[in-house]
């Protein structure tokens, strides 16, 4: 019995022997050596220096490490909540066309899932035409109704607005797997709460919420963690500025490690940014249990 | 399960088929096993530059038949450093590769570049007496020591739109920075969307363009001699750039932070644009028939013309093991017709002096101008450590006085205040 347990064991740690190896290469192994060179001074061209935790403590004090920061919380805090709600609202709608067999379903459902079929760096070309001050098509739409268009990019108050709105066009994915939990969800219950004459308002707060809230959960998450992580987007529209408005966390990780010549430093940010998202994403579980609901099976 | 003697034969056909077709796919990849492959990297934008310099690295083939030239173009200078650093850390990198100054001298103290001394020694074509002077003198970096070889030259001059001067009724572009603003002021009032000025561009850095529109002129300077101690936020700077962004922000003549001039120039809708070498070629391209002169940056308070620029360096990989392909590859480009050939079309200026003295680059109306600039030539001072950090902080604190966001003594005192933590490391 004992060897037939180890027999079996054995074929199954096999056949995920790819991934295992994989992530130990990819992943595990990259970390491990960014966590070593976190604590050298290292310009890539030369030989590391130690420094022991000089890059800590030389984070804490650079400006660029809070400005970064605080950019980053602000897009954060408010793309999640948009991209998580525009989501939502879009996959409730087309679970209406579903419900009422109406027609548009496969088109609209493939209209919104389009922008994420292309990756940031298109993303961010395509706005940086969009919100170009002089021809840019906002601008001139615009101008066409006599009003004269701002510097989207190179004003102040307009930066990050400007780039949380690009953002949320990219919500195809989150709308996908909302849909997919709003149609899981049973529609007697839905039947049984008309009877009892609940308001859609009632029924979408007493059932939809809490019979999505496993789904809204993982996206919330999943949302979170990819936008602690943004970069190609931001990247190639305003590289962080001008003078780092648009300046979130991993360009700036980017700035001190390939432009600036830091990288013993860049991955002493690296993680220091994955000890903030694991903290977050930690509070996020801790606190699932409050108001994330899970159907017996 | 047996399969039959007719199965089998196809069987058989189609893995002979498939073996061959996989053959000859790589038949290209066995034959060019037989030359040596060098590696050549260099930002080769726009992308006709890419084109051009395969072509002619196409005559270099022909030339060197054992020889094989894969060019790894990049879109920036700071993309060619990126790219340049993450292959030499990988232990790899390409054989030969322009550098631009700023990043020229670290490379060679670091020991990336090869000491062309020897080569030079024993190569009769090559001289670094062909070389225009101050660019000659800047490869010798390290104790006298040749890192590099000069390639082309980068400094700015003034575009400015005939039609459009004609319609505002301006006789001549402006000598003083004086002269300047009210030119740039009287295009402007031409409306339908015309600038007087351009000048900002994802091409360029902030903190150079200031420097050669603005503070050089001025007669203002970026650190002291030994690179310890800022100078930029001094009285000629803050006024320098308070100059600077009266004409964004007061004047309104000059097109904004996030515009860029090459576009505004090729439409029509820059009456005066200060740029690289850069926008001659863009202005072929993209404005064919833009009836345009060129002049030197206008004088301010220094009362002589100044102009701010560098030099492209052209060097070997010291890691390189084709070290004598490469330098076939560079004493090729630096022949006479072949560096004409290239900088013409290309649209660059040239390093060697006897092309300097061409009726081509004499006669042209951009390139005229920018050859009668370049004994004004200023470097940037990128021979300290710390200057890529100090034109980050620089850049910042610029682009916030170029939007209001600070006044430019709030902005250069902030930046010098930076720098001066940066210096202290």
């Amino acid at each position: 019995m004992a060897k037939t347990n180890l027999r079996k064991n054995l074929e199954g740690y096999i056949f995920i022997s790819p991934w295992i190896v994989g992530f130990f290469m990819f992943i595990i192994g990259p970390m491990s050596y960014a966590l070593y060179l976190s604590l050298f001074e290292w310009d890539v061209l030369s030989p590391p220096k130690f420094a022991g935790f000089m890059n800590y403590l030389r984070a804490v004090k650079h400006y660029r490490f809070w400005t970064s920061f605080k950019v980053t919380f602000y897009f954060v805090f408010t793309t999640v909540p948009l991209r998580v709600f525009i989501g939502l609202v879009l996959a409730l709608m087309i679970r209406q066309l579903i419900k009422h067999k109406l027609k548009g379903t496969v088109v609209f459902r493939s209209i919104f899932c389009l922008p994420i079929m292309f990756s940031g760096v298109v993303l961010g070309i395509l706005w940086a035409w969009i919100y170009e001050p002089e021809y840019g098509i906002l601008n001139d739409l615009l101008r066409r109704v006599g009003i004269k268009g701002p510097n989207w990019l190179a004003t102040p108050g307009l930066v990050m607005p400007s780039i949380i709105a690009m953002m949320g066009w990219w919500i195809g994915g989150m709308m996908l797997i909302f849909l997919a939990g709003l149609l899981d969800i049973p529609e007697e219950m839905y039947e049984v709460a008309e009877i009892d004459g609940a308001s859609w308002w009632q029924k979408f707060i007493r059932i939809t919420i809490p019979m999505l809230s496993p789904t809204l959960f993982f996206n919330f998450t999943a949302t979170l963690i990819q936008s602690f992580q943004i970069f190609g987007p931001i990247y190639v529209l305003t590289r962080g500025g001008p003078a780092n408005l648009s300046l979130v966390y991993v360009v700036n990780l980017y700035r001190e490690g390939f432009e600036l010549f830091h990288m013993g430093y860049a991955c002493t940010l690296a993680w220091i940014l994955f000890a903030i998202v694991i903290a977050f994403t930690a509070f996020l579980f801790r606190t699932s249990k409050l108001w994330v609901f899970y159907r017996a099976r | 399960m047996r399969l039959g003697k007719g199965k089998k034969k196809v069987l058989m056909g189609m893995m002979i088929s498939l073996v061959t077709m996989f053959m000859l796919l790589n038949l290209g990849s066995y034959l060019s096993l037989a030359k040596t492959k060098i590696v050549f990297m260099d930002p080769c934008v726009p992308p006709y530059r890419l084109q051009v310099t395969r072509e002619i690295f196409d005559q270099f083939e022909k030339e060197n038949p054992g020889i094989q030239v894969e060019i790894q173009s990049t879109s920036s200078w700071s993309e060619q450093r990126t790219k340049l650093m993450t292959a030499i850390a990988a232990g790899g990198g390409p054989d030969v590769f322009t550098q631009d100054f700023t990043s020229f001298p670290t490379y060679a103290a670091k020991g990336i570049m090869e000491n062309l001394d020897p080569y030079l020694a024993e190569d009769p074509t090559i001289d670094l007496s062909m070389f225009f002077d101050p660019l000659a003198k800047g490869c010798q970096v390290i104790e006298g020591r040749t890192y590099g070889l000069p390639i082309m030259a980068v400094l700015m001059v003034l575009f400015y739109n005939k039609d459009l001067f004609q319609q505002a009724g301006i006789a001549a572009p402006p000598e003083t920075m004086e002269g300047f603003r009210s030119t740039g002021m009287r295009l402007k009032n031409l409306g339908d969307g015309i600038w007087g000025f351009a000048s900002f561009s994802k091409v360029k850095i902030a903190a150079h363009e200031w420097m050669c529109d603005y503070l050089y002129p001025a007669g203002g300077t970026l650190m002291n001699e030994d690179y310890t101690e800022t100078r930029f936020n001094n009285a000629i700077g803050v006024e320098a750039l308070q100059m600077a962004v009266d004409n964004v922000l007061k004047y309104k003549f000059q097109a904004p932070l996030g515009t860029e001039a090459p576009d505004l120039w090729a439409r029509r809708k820059a009456g005066m644009c200060t740029f690289w070498p850069y926008l001659v070629g863009y202005t072929e391209k993209y404005g064919p028939n833009i009836n345009y002169g060129c002049t030197g940056v206008p004088i301010g308070k220094a009362r002589r013309r100044i102009t701010g620029g560098e030099f492209i360096v052209l060097g070997m990989l010291a890691t390189s093991e084709y070290k004598e392909e490469a330098w076939k590859l560079i004493s090729f480009i630096q022949r006479d017709d072949i560096h004409f050939d290239l900088h013409k079309r290309r649209n660059h200026i040239p390093s060697k002096k006897a092309l300097l003295e061409t009726d081509y680059y004499k006669t042209h109306p951009a390139w005229g101008i920018y050859l009668a600039q370049l004994p004004t030539l200023r470097l940037f001072p990128a021979e300290f450590p710390q200057f890529l950090d100090t034109a980050q902080i620089l850049t910042e604190e610029l682009e916030n006085a170029y939007m209001g966001v600070k006044t430019p003594k709030q902005a250069l005192d902030d930046a010098a205040e930076k720098v001066r933590k940066v210096l202290k490391k």
